[in-house]
């Protein structure tokens, strides 16, 4: 579930009782034994992309952090240790030697990975973790293994669970999925290890949390295990998403407008995404009364036995490619209707961006890119330029405005490397590229193409909330590029491949 | 002190009553010389119906008829009582405020009983325009409450922003032998008034003073009923210098003319300039490619001063302009206040917004100073939406559109499950279309009551049980302790239509 400004009315989170599991079972092996055996350290090398001047990669960094080994001689981590990684290692426990290891499946927005390693005598010696069959509850007593900051060798941390909740993940920056919260002690480094309840796992730790003590998160079973069973066709393809955000109904007043009969309870869609499931199945207005025969309440919650959950929890357990059923009351009468959760790739969601190269196009030192989180990072909210200030309203009301139609991306003008055949073009930095030489800009590739067929001398760039026009000078542009590139070390005029 | 002698052209009489020779000294400055306490109280625009504490400034003024006193607009602001002190003296006379002009920062005020009116003042002249290096004195009262007569200069003579607004006019920076302690100390030259204070830096010991032309041109329209105020030009341009852009408009390389880049609905330019035209020539004057002309009185200036301090709302100047490759002149109709026009306007004075409240959601149209009072860094905290209709506007914008925007809701039972809805743009009440809170009243007048409510981006009508309104109403009243749930401002709402109610 993507947690977006239109998500927001959804009121505060749920939490969520969890299903007791029975108490463990007499140990096979201690803690220790368990994570000699199956929790590695991984050694990483990564390098972030520099979304302001994209024809260059950002510094390299390094760190290391914590994974274990899965039936089927596979390791399970976190997905921010490898998020644009460029060298990999693993460690086993006691052993000298580093494995080369590959990422094989990778889901930023559960903060999952699964690593392989080719070298086939890794895995003599271990053994694969199993999964419990339930979470624990609350109070019941967890272990974390791994190799957090401090030493080299595995520690191992106790706590008890203290709260499980939907919450965001900050790795994608966007999406919301359960967490199991704990007050074991989870530091840098113990990423990708594992949380053991009767030794089994329960769950994966990933992150800690700023200005607060004793609160580590993990990411609980059914999010691992949506993830495995995600990738069981040799792909992942992501949570669904419904695309639907809602208002309670518990105004008496607007339960009448709708003329919901009493006795039905549900909550009312207001907005539809074009990129969600439920695009052009379900409309605003539509009272959503239960989905896959769990009634829905005014405020947004199901009751499955004596257990209360946000609606949306029956959604994280669907695997991409399903079919939910919904009661919908629409026009004053009740229907249903199935929705295959089959959503289309969403460029306009905004996630943070890993494994991917920023793409531009360069022209007389005018440096286009797309839109990205990234990007509007590098900028300030409290910044006087009209231009910027015009990004980040076009980010965060992309969808309500439906400012995406006729578009698969926003261009951007993200640079202007000073050379005389640009001097004069400052009031255009950061604007959204609307058309270029009569040509509509609907992604990159576009202005690419349109720089191809200029207006007779010059080349006439329009942006989106400017009537001004920024024309270049077709021949002096392409004599100042050689020159541009060299000054300010751009290897081409452009990418526009998206390779990692 | 000869320098502005010799500019005694344009003099101004502007005493009411002449009861004595016109001789002018420094005994007769020091009678004029006021200063002006003002108690003002700022509206808080996200409680409209509520005010921040009282607070209280000082400044100065100058007497230039028995019972008028000429200061800046900006002391002024907000003010909810003014007294004024005479040097030597400690008697307090009530003073109301008869015009106040936003964008010249010129007022004047009006004692309020006759018996402190000086019917024998003699008329106050005017300098002209003073050159640089021109010394000049700066009035204002010493530490015993004595009229003391700073030595300055004049450093600088440009067009330049006035203190928290985003006008900008023509002003002198002086360099001051003392510190100034107070805006509207009027600076004379010769015995005779040519500027007053705008503000001053202690650390530099600069001043900004508005000069000769704004206050003849001030004290003239204020004799006028009504009182009209400064043009406007109704458009943003920009300098032209990139060749490339020259030559793409077919103009040549030499440096003449600026772009003009947007023109604003309603206004006499948006039916006369469009997007890309050049203006070479302002009412007869060659512009540069930057906007400057050559003034007779003051130099290079910026060509906006001939609009500012020159020209009045609803005259016509003859523009010469570079359209489609041709050299064309054009007969523009100047305007008045920008903000009448306005998607978004400025307010730069923060008057009191019109607002409805209705079953708890708190109903006023966006502005500036709105957006503003979220802090210093207002533009990080205001929502995007809002600084969006404020940079770009809306397509086809009609004179009068405003955003109207329900900030937040008083929680009662009337709109329990809305309450967590805030900052949104309301587009409908009860039905109907609305593009201003006057089309809000007009609704609400209509129906009694403003019931229904459709959000920007909601898909679904807020709805309130309309048999309960009026008793929640009450309700929210009192708890809340909101002494009225609608204002509807003092000045004309602009007129538009309001339709029939849509079926539903």
């Amino acid at each position: 579930m993507r947690h977006a400004k239109l998500n927001s009315f959804a009121g505060g989170f749920i939490a969520l009782a969890l299903l007791a599991a029975p108490p463990p079972a007499a140990r096979a092996a201690t803690a220790a034994d368990i994570g000699h055996a199956s929790v590695v350290k991984i050694y990483v090398t990564n390098q972030r992309e520099n979304y302001m001047m994209p024809w260059q990669a950002g510094p390299q960094s390094g760190g290391s952090g914590t994974g274990f080994i899965i039936r089927g001689k596979r390791i399970l981590t976190n997905a921010h240790l490898v998020a644009d990684a460029r060298f990999l290692e693993v460690q086993k426990s006691g052993d000298a030697r580093r494995y080369r290891a590959t990422v094989r499946f990778v889901a930023h927005d559960c903060d999952l990975a699964e690593l392989e390693i080719q070298e086939g005598d890794f895995f003599k010696g271990t053994r694969a973790l199993n999964f419990a069959d339930r979470l624990p509850s609350l109070d019941d007593e967890v272990i974390v293994l791994g190799y957090p900051l401090g030493g080299d060798r595995l520690s191992v941390t106790k706590g008890i669970v203290s709260r499980m909740d939907y919450a965001a993940y900050a790795h994608s920056g966007v999406d919301q999925h359960l967490v199991l919260q704990v007050d074991a002690a989870i530091n840098p480094g113990n990423s990708g290890g594992p949380v053991l309840y009767g030794g089994r796992v329960v769950g994966l730790a990933f992150q800690g949390l700023a200005l607060a003590e004793n609160i580590g998160y993990a990411i609980p079973l059914p999010v691992v295990q949506h993830f495995l069973k995600d990738v069981e066709d040799g792909q992942y393809h992501g949570y669904p998403e419904l695309g639907a955000a809602f208002v309670g109904m518990r105004n008496p007043a607007l339960r009448r407008d709708l003329g919901v009969p009493a006795g039905r309870s549900g909550i009312v869609i207001y907005f539809i995404d074009d990129f969600g499931a439920a695009r052009g199945r379900l409309l605003p207005g539509d009272v959503l009364m239960a989905v896959d025969g769990h009634p829905i309440a005014e405020d947004g919650t199901v009751t499955i036995g004596t257990e209360t959950y946000l609606f949306a929890e029956l959604l994280e357990r669907k695997q991409w490619g399903d079919t939910i059923t919904v009661d919908v009351w629409r026009q004053h009468a009740a229907v249903t209707l199935a929705i295959p959760l089959d959503n289309p790739h969403d460029p306009f969601a905004y996630r943070n961006q890993y494994d991917h190269r920023p793409p531009y196009v360069m022209t007389g030192g005018l440096v286009f890119s797309t839109m990205s989180q990234e990007l509007l990072q590098s900028m300030q909210r409290t910044s006087s330029s009209p231009n910027v200030q015009r990004l980040f309203y076009t980010m965060d009301y992309v969808k309500q405005d439906r400012l995406h139609e006729g578009r698969d991306e926003f261009v951007i003008l993200i640079q202007r490397l000073p050379h005389p055949v640009n001097a004069y073009l400052d009031d255009f930095l950061f604007g959204i590229l609307d058309e270029v030489n009569g040509v509509h800009i609907r992604r990159l590739h576009d202005l690419h193409d349109a720089l191809a067929k200029p207006k007779g001398l010059y080349h006439e760039l329009r942006f989106v909330g400017m009537q001004d026009v920024l024309v270049l000078n077709v021949n002096q542009a392409r004599l100042a590029e050689p020159d541009i590139m060299r000054t300010y070390n751009l290897p081409a005029r452009d990418n526009l491949e998206d390779i990692p | 002190m000869m320098a502005c002698r010799l500019n005694l052209l344009a003099l101004l009489a502007v005493g009411l009553v002449m009861a004595r020779p016109a001789v002018a000294d420094d005994v007769d400055l020091g009678r004029r010389l006021v200063r002006v306490v003002v108690t003002y109280q700022v509206s808080n625009p996200f409680l409209p119906w509520q005010s921040q504490a009282p607070s209280t400034r000082t400044g100065y003024g100058i007497q230039i008829g028995p019972a008028e006193v000429l200061t800046t607009e900006h002391l002024l602001r907000n003010h909810t009582h003014v007294e004024l002190l005479h040097a030597r003296e400690g008697e307090k006379i009530t003073a109301s405020v008869a015009i106040a002009d936003k964008r010249l920062n010129l007022a004047l005020l009006t004692i309020a009983s006759p018996d402190h009116a000086d019917t024998n003042l003699p008329t106050l002249e005017l300098a002209g325009p003073l050159p640089l290096r021109t010394p000049v004195s700066v009035l204002q009262f010493d530490d015993d409450n004595d009229t003391q007569f700073a030595d300055a200069s004049v450093a600088a003579i440009s067009v330049s922003s006035l203190p928290d607004s985003p006008y900008s006019m023509l002003t002198y920076a002086l360099l001051a032998q003392l510190n100034v302690d107070g805006e509207g100390a009027p600076i004379v030259c010769s015995n005779q008034l040519a500027g007053l204070a705008i503000s001053y830096q202690a650390s530099t010991r600069i001043g900004t003073a508005i000069g000769h032309p704004f206050i003849a041109r001030f004290l003239e329209d204020a004799r006028r009923t009504p009182y009209l105020g400064p043009a406007s030009g109704g458009f943003t341009w920009k300098p032209l210098v990139d060749p490339a852009k020259r030559a793409w408009l077919g103009l040549g390389p030499e440096r003449a003319g600026i772009l003009l880049v947007s023109t604003s609905p309603g206004t006499g330019a948006s039916r006369t300039l469009q997007p890309r035209d050049v203006i070479l020539e302002w009412d007869g004057r060659p512009l540069d490619a930057m906007g400057y002309y050559s003034d007779p009185a003051f130099g290079r200036l910026e060509f906006s001063h001939l609009v500012k301090g020159k020209a009045s709302p609803g005259d016509h100047v003859p523009v010469t302009i570079w359209r489609d490759g041709t050299r064309q002149v054009v007969s523009l109709e100047l305007g008045g206040d920008p903000d009448l026009n306005a998607l978004v306007p400025e307010n730069v004075t923060g008057e009191k917004a019109p607002y409805l409240v209705s079953g708890g959601l708190i109903l006023r149209e966006l502005d500036v100073f709105m957006l503003r009072a979220l802090g210093q860094d207002w533009r990080a905290k205001a929502d995007p939406e809002h600084l969006h209709y404020f940079i770009d506007g809306i397509p086809n914008q009609q004179p009068g559109d405003r955003v109207v925007v329900m900030l937040g809701i008083l929680p009662d039972t009337i709109n329990v499950g809305y309450q967590h809805l805030r900052n949104r743009v309301v587009t409908a009440v009860n039905g109907t279309p609305i593009r201003n809170m006057h089309d809000v009243f007009a609704v609400a007048d209509r129906d009694g009551i403003a019931h229904r409510f459709t959000l920007k981006g909601l898909g679904v009508d807020l709805v309130l049980d309309r048999e309960e309104l009026a008793a929640a109403n009450l309700r929210l009243a009192r708890q809340y302790r909101i002494p009225a749930l609608e204002y509807r401002g003092v000045a004309p709402q602009p007129a538009g239509p309001v339709e029939e109610p849509a079926t539903r």
